[in-house]
């Protein structure tokens, strides 16, 4: 951060970002989802069912905890970049965690570890007929897609691709139209005076006005 | 422990990406349409995104220009910088965070980014500065998150053992300056009416 933000600025700023999320502050992230798919994945490739489902290159043992281990790992490095995206507010947690252990899925299996049938396996722990069941089945390649996309800078993640030309154009624009910092009348009188100076500090309205009385 | 299946993050938070583009673009409207207005002293905060649905809502873009001429940003471009400042939270907070001090759980810079995100869905980067924002977000995160930091260490770059006693002798200062301000400033007492966080909180 170059320009530090001042304490008034982040309590004012606070009391503006309280109701305008409706004061709805509990939220819940896909972390947790991850950790406990892996752990119910663990005990679930044990059982006769989800043997099955498990398939090693050129090897037949049972699954051990250890051999999730990357793909959880790689799974909670993709929640890192969902949690600044868009995704969020598109899926629950749940759907995100799950898609995120697909990609990762496909990830390590390219490396040479573990595969695992993840879509198999939501049909085969959960109820079928079950209106949830049916719904994160139906939407799983969707995230899928979208969670994949995240490593491109699609969906709204700032951690990768990002254009810095065309973001310092929008600040420069935003310059001339906020109602925030420097205003418009400011900056061009200072346009015609001297350009050595930059950017001028906000004088910070409420504090004239409290000094004042 | 409140079940996901109960929260407002289900109910009232998740989106369509149509609605998310909709919700954006009527943030951007309603910040274009107050832009071009006579400048009132208190900006005006918005939470029509809480449950948005209106999907016939949103399809004109409001004035282009204000009122010196300039022209407006453009959804997509705003959304350029909310993501910008969303990427840079973890950096801010959380378990990546530049200052030792600021190291928290993930669950808090994920919280930051979620909140962030959620205001500049019915609010506009041209009212509200996405900064400022950001390190409310964080601030409010941590408190949220039950890993309350220090406001003054929010503030700061990495600051040499001097200046931070210099720095916590002004932030005192400011400290009450602010607190006398908000008080007596009768625009943020509509604020204080709005605090019913009892009744609206998560199980509502």
């Amino acid at each position: 951060m170059n320009a530090p933000v001042s304490i008034s600025e982040i309590l004012t700023s606070e009391l503006a970002l309280l109701p305008g999320i409706n004061f709805d502050l509990m939220c819940f992230h896909s972390y947790k989802a991850v950790l406990a798919f892996t752990e119910d994945l663990r005990t679930f490739l044990k059982t006769e069912k989800g043997r099955v489902l498990a398939t090693f290159p050129g090897d037949d043992r049972a699954v051990i905890g250890q051999d999730l281990k990357a793909m959880h790992d790689v799974a909670r490095q993709l929640i890192d970049d969902v949690l600044v995206s868009d995704v969020p507010l598109l899926y629950s947690p749940g759907q995100i965690g799950l898609a995120a252990l697909m990609v990762a899925n496909e990830q390590v299996q390219l490396e040479g570890a573990i595969s695992i049938n993840l879509l198999g396996y939501v049909q085969h722990r959960f109820d079928q007929g079950n209106k949830e069941s049916a719904e994160i089945q139906s939407k799983l390649p969707e995230i899928f897609v979208v969670v994949k996309g995240l490593k491109d800078g699609l969906n709204g993640c700032g951690n990768h691709n990002v254009d810095m030309g065309a973001l310092k154009a929008v600040h420069k624009k935003l310059k001339r139209c906020r109602a925030w910092g420097v205003s418009e009348k400011k900056t061009k009188k200072k346009r015609k005076g001297d350009d050595g100076i930059g950017e001028t500090v906000e004088p910070d309205l409420k504090k004239v006005k409290s000094e004042q009385e | 422990m409140t079940d996901f299946s109960h929260s407002t993050q289900l109910q009232q938070w998740i989106y369509t990406p149509q609605l998310l583009q909709l919700s954006r673009k009527k943030a951007n409207r309603l910040a274009r349409q107050y832009l071009c207005s006579e400048p009132a002293p208190n900006q005006p905060v918005f939470d029509f995104a809480r449950g948005f649905n209106k999907t016939d809502e949103g399809l004109e873009n409001g004035p282009a220009e204000n009122r010196t001429g300039d022209p407006f940003l453009t959804p997509e471009e705003e959304g350029r910088l909310v993501d910008f400042y969303a990427a840079k939270l973890p950096s801010l907070i959380g378990p990546l965070a530049q200052l030792p001090k600021l190291r928290r759980e993930v669950k808090v810079s994920a919280t930051a980014a979620l909140l962030f995100r959620r205001f500049y869905l019915s609010n506009s980067v041209m009212i509200f500065d996405p900064k400022a924002i950001m390190v409310a977000s964080a601030f409010l995160a941590t408190k949220v998150e039950d890993a309350m930091s220090p406001v003054r260490v929010l503030t700061g770059t990495l600051l040499t053992y001097d200046f931070i006693i210099l720095a916590s002798v002004l932030s005192v200062f400011s400290m009450t300056i602010k607190h006398s301000n908000i008080l007596s400033c009768p625009d943020s007492l509509t604020f204080t009416n709005r605090f019913n966080i009892l009744k609206k909180g998560p199980n509502s």
